[in-house]
């Protein structure tokens, strides 16, 4: 009798899996403008609890570059400080406000706007020698996060940095971090391996879970764990040497391809409130990667997990299930505040309460038949996290 | 070696699944006789495409050509790779190509190659252009345009 309890009570465990979406509710869905095409131009950051959606894409009116922010289904035009020199659709990498100010964040520069009657316009440019791709700003201070190889940066002896500037005196201090493990993997996007939370910065291994904390340029945490849905890569199967210093191959897309379907893969790690949400990639098969989402909670400044191995299920998979928001993956890009999570959705219609009743299957016929006839457009959804 | 690489891609073309952005599949045979077929893997290279797109438009002799990708159950995905392609070369048709296992050699040169690469289709003759030898260090319009002619024997 024992034993068939403990046989019982295996199989639950094991086939009891913690799904990510269950943890999502109250989802809130906004149709995207238009131009806010393709999704990989689309950047998402939280503001006072508002969702603002940038489209990184460049629009030339009459020799002027613009670019578009979204939010509360307003859209809003910035005029851009000068043309771009660099590859023209990808030049805007980042954006936060301080107060009603934008900044943009052009790979080696910041540019500051200022919110006239119809445009953001240009005051001021900051200028610096690193590649950031990452820009937030918390109270007074302005953090750039920088961890993508160039050629330029092959001789430095680490890539990951963080410039903290002051907001009014523009005073600036440089943070250097131990290169993470797979960093040539970056070149592999969409993929997250640095955050900021005030002073507060965590940086991620790519090949290996294992995520720093620092503060103030210090190792404070280090987040590390064994996971039976992390497969670890063999020495063999890596392409390049995990040191950057000894020269990774800019364009070796296709061993890198090749490995990334081997083994698992870091893609993001993010601060949510006092919560890290660590998310990786584990190959299933040849082309097909499961992803699993850990959540680990701080607790007298150590973080511990909390939730562990979620998988996120393919909303959409069980054709014949009632339509749910709420199950929907998260896209290509994510951000969190501290109750929510938003992403942007291949959903090309509103949505509205008609689609209550509909199926997977009814909703995906819709959707494909309206993407087919005219211009993709996406939803941005935003969901409650209750965990 | 050449005589070999030109029956597999003989062999795998009419082998190949094809399938138009709708999802409905496509008969090689009605492409036509004459066309050239440019594989898309990815945009890395944008001018590539922009240049190759020039010199095709360019020759005397016109031909169709066709963009061919992986197909993807994503209609998304498709509708995505039309929209970003079709500004960058003139192409008659979007093809997207299935995972077939009788047709993994020509499966891998797709996805091992850089991309833009691009055959040319005359009957049963099929001439291969490879990223590497279209565009080579220091390319140009006319040193594409030169091969292709040198290639295809088409003035």
């Amino acid at each position: 009798m024992k034993y068939i309890f403990l046989f019982v009570f295996f199989t639950c465990s094991v086939n009891a899996q913690n799904v990510l979406q269950d943890y999502f509710s109250s989802s809130e869905m906004i149709l995207l403008p238009q131009t806010f095409y393709p999704a990989h131009y689309i950047q998402l950051k939280f503001k006072n609890d508002t969702i603002v959606a940038l489209n990184r894409k460049i629009i030339e009116i009459d020799s002027t570059l613009l670019i578009e922010i979204f939010r509360n289904n307003h859209i809003d035009t910035v005029k851009l400080a000068r043309k771009l020199d660099s590859i023209k659709y990808n030049a805007i990498l980042d954006f936060d406000f301080i107060g009603t100010d934008l900044l943009l964040l052009s790979s080696y520069e910041i540019q500051f706007y200022k919110k006239s009657r119809n445009y953001y316009e240009h005051y001021k440019t900051l200028e610096f020698p690193y590649l950031c791709t990452q820009i937030m700003v918390f109270d007074s201070t302005i953090i750039c996060n920088a961890f993508y190889p160039t050629m330029g940066n092959r001789n430095d002896s680490t890539i990951c940095k963080t410039i903290a500037i002051n907001t009014i005196t523009y005073e600036e201090k440089l943070y250097e971090y131990y290169n993470p493990k797979g960093l040539q993997f970056i070149n592999l996007q969409p993929r997250k391996i640095m955050d900021a939370n005030k002073s507060k910065i965590l940086l991620s291994s790519i090949t290996k879970y294992e995520i720093i904390v620092y503060n103030q340029g210090n190792p404070i945490d280090t987040l590390s764990r064994v996971s039976n849905f992390w497969k670890q890569g063999t020495s063999s199967e890596r392409p390049d040497k995990d040191i950057l210093g000894d020269r990774v191959p800019q364009r070796n897309y296709s061993g890198m391809m090749d490995n990334q379907d081997k083994k698992s893969l870091m893609s993001n790690v993010s601060f949510q409130g006092d919560y890290i949400v660590a998310s990786w990639t584990y190959p299933d098969s040849i082309k097909s990667k499961i992803k699993y989402f850990d959540v680990w909670k701080m607790e007298d400044n150590k973080y511990f997990p909390y939730l562990v191995d979620m998988v996120e299920i393919d909303g959409f998979k069980d054709l014949e299930a009632k339509f749910n928001p709420n199950n929907f993956n998260n896209g290509l890009y994510y951000c969190f505040n501290d109750s929510c999570i938003a992403t942007v959705v291949n959903l090309s219609l509103p949505i509205t309460k008609q689609f209550d009743e509909k199926t997977n299957k009814e909703v995906k016929e819709i959707n494909d038949d309206n993407v087919l006839e005219n211009k993709l457009r996406y939803n941005l959804l935003v969901r409650k996290i209750k965990w | 070696m050449v005589v070999f690489l030109l029956m597999i891609l003989v062999q795998s073309l009419n082998c190949t699944e094809l399938f138009d952005i709708k999802g409905n599949q496509v008969q090689i045979k009605s492409l036509g006789d004459k066309y050239f077929v440019v594989f898309h893997s990815g945009l890395s290279c944008k001018d590539c495409y922009i240049s190759l797109g020039k010199v095709i438009d360019d020759l005397e002799e016109k031909k169709p050509t066709y963009l061919v990708t992986n197909y993807s159950d994503n209609v998304y995905m498709r509708k995505t790779i039309e929209e970003m392609t079709s500004n960058l070369m003139n192409y008659k048709q979007l093809l997207f190509i299935k995972k077939n296992k009788t047709c993994l050699t020509f499966q891998e040169s797709l996805e091992k190659d850089m991309s833009p690469s691009m055959i040319y289709v005359s009957g049963d003759r099929i001439i291969s252009f490879k990223f590497n030898e279209l565009f080579k260090e220091g390319y140009s319009e006319s040193s594409i345009k030169e091969l292709i002619i040198n290639k295809l024997k088409i003035k």
